[in-house]
C-alpha cells in the first residue's frame, strides 16, 4: 500500500488502485481507478518532498513523468502505467486511457512537448506491459555462460521485431551492439566490468556506422571496477576514432550515431575515479534513460557532445532517480554539442567534496537552441564552488526554454545559476521552487521562486522500488475438508512462488494452495512475472481456524451409572466412578472430535464410551450385528407384541426391532427400560412419552444414533 | 444412558487464543485440547493443553482469555489483601 502521510494525517491507497497521481502546488492528488480523486494538502514543502520521493522511489517502474499546466498552473503528473490501456498525442494534449477509470487528459506546454512526453510514456507504458509487448514476438536467450561471440550472434541472427533476453546472471566483462529493431530485455542481469576493455557495455557502432531504433528493458546493473579506469583498452572498434587504445570501458552505453534507444537499468556503480561518464552520446540522435541509481566517486552521469558542426535532432531524456557523485563531478549538458532537447525527470543530483575541477553539477555548453525541462529535479551540491548550473559563455545562444517544474536547490556556497545570459533569457517556474541560495535567474511562468527558503535537501533512502506486481491481499477458505488459500491474480504475473517456512512447495500458475497447514507454519507468496522479475514477498501470513463452541456436548454416562462390556466374550457389568472427557480438532474443521473415556468402582482400567453398552441385550446386539429378531438374511423381522402390552417386568429393549407396535405400557415402567439399539419406527407410544423430550425424560437410557424414534430417524 | 451428567462446556474452547503467565510475562498461546475430569462425587476439573506448551495440562485458573482479563485477575487478588 501506498501511504502518503501530510503531517496532519497519513493516506493509504493499494497500489493496484492508483490511475495516476498529480502534483499542484502543495497539494498532492490521487486518482484511482474507481474515480476517486483525493486530495492531499501539505502545509510544510519539507514534509511534501519526502512523500514525493517516496512515492517516486517505490513506483519509479511503473510511472510516467509529465509536466502540464492544469487552470493555468504548473503540475506534474505522475502516471502508473500499470493500469493504462492506451494513449495518444493530439496537439498539445495527450490523452491517456486506464483499463478502469476514466480517462486523463494532460495539457503540455505546446505540442512539440506533448510529443516528447508522450514519446516517454510509451516507453514507461511498455516497460509496465513487457509480457504484452513481446507476446508474439520471436525471443532469443542468453545466459551469463555464453561466449561474447554467443551473445553477439543471438543478437545479430534476430531480425527487426525479434526480442534477445538476457537470463538473470552475473555477466563478467561482457558486451554487445544493438542491431536495428532487435529489442533488449536484460531482467535481472548483472554486468561486472573488472577490466579496461576500452568499449562500452551497450554500443550502437563498435563495428562502424550502425543507426539503431531499439529498446531495452530491465532491471540489470553495471558494477564498473577499478581496473577499468585503466588507460588502454583490449577491444578494437572502429569507431570514432579506431584507436584501440581509445578507453571508455566504464561507460554503460555509447550511443555514436543517429540512433533511436531507450534504456531501461536498475543501477551503476563505478569505483574508478578520473573517467569519463557513464552514459555517452555522440552527434545526433535521441537516448531516453530511467533508471534508479548512479553512484561514484566523481563520474558524469552523461556527456553528450557532437561531432563537429552542430546539428539538430539529438535528444537527451533522463529519468535516473539518483546522481551521486562522492568526490565533485558534474554532468556535462551538453559539452560542445548540438542537442536540442533534455528533459530530466524525478533527479536527485548530488555531488560531495571539492574537486576543483568540476565545479559545477550542469555545465552547458551548446551552439544550437536547446530546450530544457527540469521536472521534480533536486540539487543538492557541497562543493565550495561555481553554481549548481552553469551555463559556458563562450559559445552560449539563446535558449528556446529553459523549464523548471517543482524543483528544489540545496547549494553550500555558490549560485544557482550562473553564467552569459542572453539579456532577456528567461527561465520558465512552473510550481514551486525553493533555494537555500540567490539565483541569477530571471524568472517568469506561473510558479514561483523562493530563495534563502530555509529548505535542506537530504538524499533519501535509495531502496529497491515496487516492481510491476503487487502480491495482493489473500483469503483463506475452510471448507472443512481442504482449507485453501486463494491468491488473487497479480497484475502482470506469470506465477506465484508459494513459501512455507522458508521454502517453498510451489512455482507454478495456479493461485490456490490446497492443504494449508495451520498454526506454526509461516507461509508468503511472491509473484512472478514473465520475464523473470519476481515481486517482494507478501508479509508472513498462517492460517487459523475458528475455535469450536458448545464443547465437550454431554457424555452419554455419567458417575453412578451401571454399564456393559464385553469382557473376552463374558458379560462384566461395571459402575462408573470418574469420567474423563478430551476435546481436540485433529482435523481442523469446525466440529472437532470429543472422546469420553470411563472409570470404574474397583477396577483399575479405563474405558472409551464405545466399549460400554447400557443394557445386556444392546451389547449383545453389537455382539450379534443386528437385531434379535431377524432373519438368516439379516434383515429385522417385525415382533408383534400382545394385545395385552408388554410385561411391565421386561425392561430391557436393546437389541430388538420393534416397529409398528403398539407400546401401550404403563409410562412409568418407561423409567426403568433400556432401549438403546431399539427401533421404534411406526412404534404407537403413551401420551405422556409420545415426544423426543418426554420420551427422553421418562426412560432409563436411550442412544442418539442407535435408538430410532418412531419417524424412522435416530432419536438424535 | 442419558448424557444428563455432570459436563461443563469450557470458557476456552479449542483453537482460541488465550494468556498464560510465563516467566512473569503474558504470554499468548492457542487451546489445543481441553479435558473435562469429573470424580466420583461429581466434581467437575477442567484442564487445557496449549499450542506451544506440549504435552502440559494447564488448570483453568492459570488460562486467561485476553489481557484485561489478566489485569482484572490479579487486580480482584490485590483487592483482597
Amino acid at each position: 500500500m501506498l501511504e502518503i502521510n501530510n503531517g496532519d494525517r497519513t493516506y493509504g491507497f493499494l497500489y493496484r488502485h492508483i490511475n495516476y497521481i498529480y502534483l499542484k502546488r502543495m497539494t498532492i492528488t490521487v486518482v484511482t481507478i474507481t474515480g476517486n480523486t483525493i486530495n492531499i494538502n501539505f502545509e510544510s514543502p519539507t514534509v511534501l518532498r519526502a512523500q514525493i520521493n517516496n512515492i517516486v522511489i517505490k513506483l519509479w517502474r511503473q510511472l510516467a513523468t509529465i509536466p502540464g499546466v492544469i487552470g493555468g498552473i504548473g503540475v506534474i503528473f505522475w502516471i502508473n502505467c500499470c493500469n493504462v490501456y492506451s494513449h495518444q498525442v493530439n496537439s498539445e494534449n495527450i490523452s491517456v486511457n486506464y483499463n478502469l477509470g476514466n480517462a486523463l487528459t494532460i495539457s503540455c506546454i505546446n505540442s512539440h512537448e506533448a510529443t516528447n512526453h508522450n514519446n516517454h510514456l510509451e516507453n514507461r507504458y511498455i516497460a509496465a506491459n513487457l509480457e504484452n509487448y513481446i507476446s508474439g514476438k520471436t525471443k532469443s536467450y542468453v545466459n551469463s555462460s555464453y561466449t561474447l561471440n554467443q551473445i553477439q550472434t543471438a543478437i545479430n541472427n534476430s531480425n527487426s521485431g525479434d526480442v534477445v533476453i538476457f537470463e538473470a546472471g552475473t555477466y563478467t566483462n561482457k558486451y554487445f551492439d544493438l542491431k536495428d529493431g532487435v529489442d533488449i530485455i536484460l531482467s535481472d542481469a548483472v554486468f561486472e566490468m573488472t577490466t579496461a576493455l576500452g568499449r562500452a557495455v551497450i554500443m550502437d557502432g563498435s563495428v562502424g556506422e550502425n543507426i539503431v531504433n531499439c529498446k531495452i528493458f530491465g532491471s540489470a546493473v553495471f558494477n564498473f571496477g577499478a581496473s577499468t579506469g585503466a588507460s588502454g583498452g583490449s577491444v578494437t572498434w572502429l569507431y570514432p576514432n579506431g584507436n584501440p587504445n581509445y578507453n571508455t570501458s566504464w561507460l554503460i552505453i555509447d550511443q555514436l550515431y543517429n540512433s533511436n534507444i531507450y534504456l531501461e537499468f536498475k543501477s551503476a556503480e563505478c569505483s574508478k575515479t578520473a573517467i569519463s561518464s557513464f552514459i555517452h552520446q555522440w552527434d545526433d540522435g535521441e537516448l531516453r534513460v530511467d533508471g534508479l541509481s548512479l553512484y561514484s566517486l566523481n563520474t558524469r552521469s552523461f556527456d553528450a557532445e557532437a561531432s563537429g558542426s552542430p546539428t539538430e535532432g539529438m535528444l537527451f531524456d533522463n529519468g535516473i532517480l539518483f546522481h551521486i557523485m562522492e568526490d565533485g563531478g558534474s554532468q556535462y549538458v551538453p559539452f560542445n554539442a548540438a542537442t536540442d532537447e533534455y528533459y530530466f525527470r524525478n533527479n536527485y543530483f548530488e555531488t560531495i567534496g571539492n574537486d576543483m575541477s568540476h565545479v559545477s553539477q550542469l555545465f552547458i555548453q551548446n551552439d544550437t537552441v536547446p530546450n530544457i525541462n527540469f521536472v521534480n529535479a533536486r540539487f543538492k551540491k557541497n562543493n565550495a564552488n561555481g553554481a549548481v548550473i552553469e551555463i559556458a559563455s563562450d559559445t552560449f545562444e539563446e535558449f528556446s526554454a529553459i523549464r523548471m517544474w517543482q524543483s528544489e536547490f540545496d547549494v553550500d556556497e555558490g549560485s544557482v545559476m550562473f553564467g552569459g545570459f542572453i539579456p532577456g533569457q528567461n527561465i520558465e517556474l512552473y510550481g514551486t521552487i525553493y533555494s537555500n541560495t540567490a539565483s541569477e535567474m530571471n524568472e517568469t511562468g506561473t510558479g514561483e521562486y523562493i530563495e534563502d527558503a530555509g529548505f535542506g535537501l537530504s538524499r533519501p533512502t535509495i531502496t529497491d522500488a515496487l516492481y510491476l506486481m503487487q502480491p495482493s491481499d489473500i483469503t483463506v477458505e475452510d471448507n472443512a475438508e481442504d482449507r485453501t488459500v486463494t491468491i488473487d491474480e497479480a497484475a502482470n504475473s506469470s506465477y506465484y512462488e508459494v513459501y512455507r517456512d522458508d521454502t517453498r512447495i510451489s512455482g507454478s500458475e495456479y493461485t490456490e494452495i490446497h492443504d494449508i497447514k495451520i498454526y506454526d507454519v509461516d507461509y508468503k507468496y511472491r509473484a512472478v512475472s514473465i520475464t523473470g522479475f519476481k515481486t517482494i514477498f507478501t508479509k508472513l501470513f498462517n492460517i487459523q481456524i475458528m475455535p469450536l463452541s458448545n464443547m465437550p456436548a454431554k457424555s452419554k454416562y455419567t458417575i453412578g451409572d451401571e454399564v456393559y462390556y464385553s469382557n473376552l466374550g463374558v458379560i462384566t457389568p461395571l459402575e462408573i466412578n470418574a469420567v474423563f472427557v478430551e476435546v481436540s480438532n485433529p482435523n481442523n474443521d469446525a466440529s472437532g472430535v470429543q472422546t469420553n473415556t470411563y472409570g470404574f468402582v474397583d477396577q483399575s482400567f479405563v474405558l472409551d464410551e464405545s466399549k460400554l453398552f447400557a443394557s445386556k441385550n444392546s451389547l449383545l446386539k453389537n455382539i450379534k450385528g443386528e437385531y434379535f429378531n431377524s432373519d438368516l438374511t439379516g434383515d429385522p423381522v417385525l415382533l408383534l407384541i400382545a394385545d395385552s402390552g408388554f410385561d411391565g417386568q421386561f425392561l430391557d429393549y436393546g437389541g430388538l426391532y420393534l416397529t409398528n407396535n403398539d407400546l401401550n405400557l404403563a409410562s412409568a415402567s418407561f423409567g426403568d427400560a433400556i432401549f438403546d439399539d431399539t427401533d421404534l419406527t411406526d412404534c404407537t407410544l403413551p401420551d405422556d412419552v409420545d415426544t423426543k423430550a418426554e420420551f427422553k425424560a421418562a426412560v432409563k437410557s436411550y442412544d442418539k444414533v442407535t435408538t430410532i424414534w418412531t419417524d424412522g430417524n435416530a432419536i438424535g | 444412558m442419558k448424557y444428563t451428567g455432570t459436563l461443563t462446556v469450557t470458557t476456552h474452547q479449542v483453537g482460541a487464543t488465550v494468556y498464560i503467565i510465563e516467566n512473569d510475562v503474558p504470554v499468548a498461546d492457542t487451546v489445543s485440547k481441553t479435558k473435562n475430569y469429573v470424580d466420583v462425587d461429581d466434581n467437575e476439573i477442567i484442564t487445557y493443553q496449549l499450542t506451544n506448551h506440549g504435552a502440559k495440562w494447564f488448570p483453568a485458573i492459570e488460562i486467561f482469555a485476553s489481557k484485561s482479563a489478566i489485569k482484572t485477575y490479579f487486580d480482584n487478588l490485590a483487592d483482597g489483601l
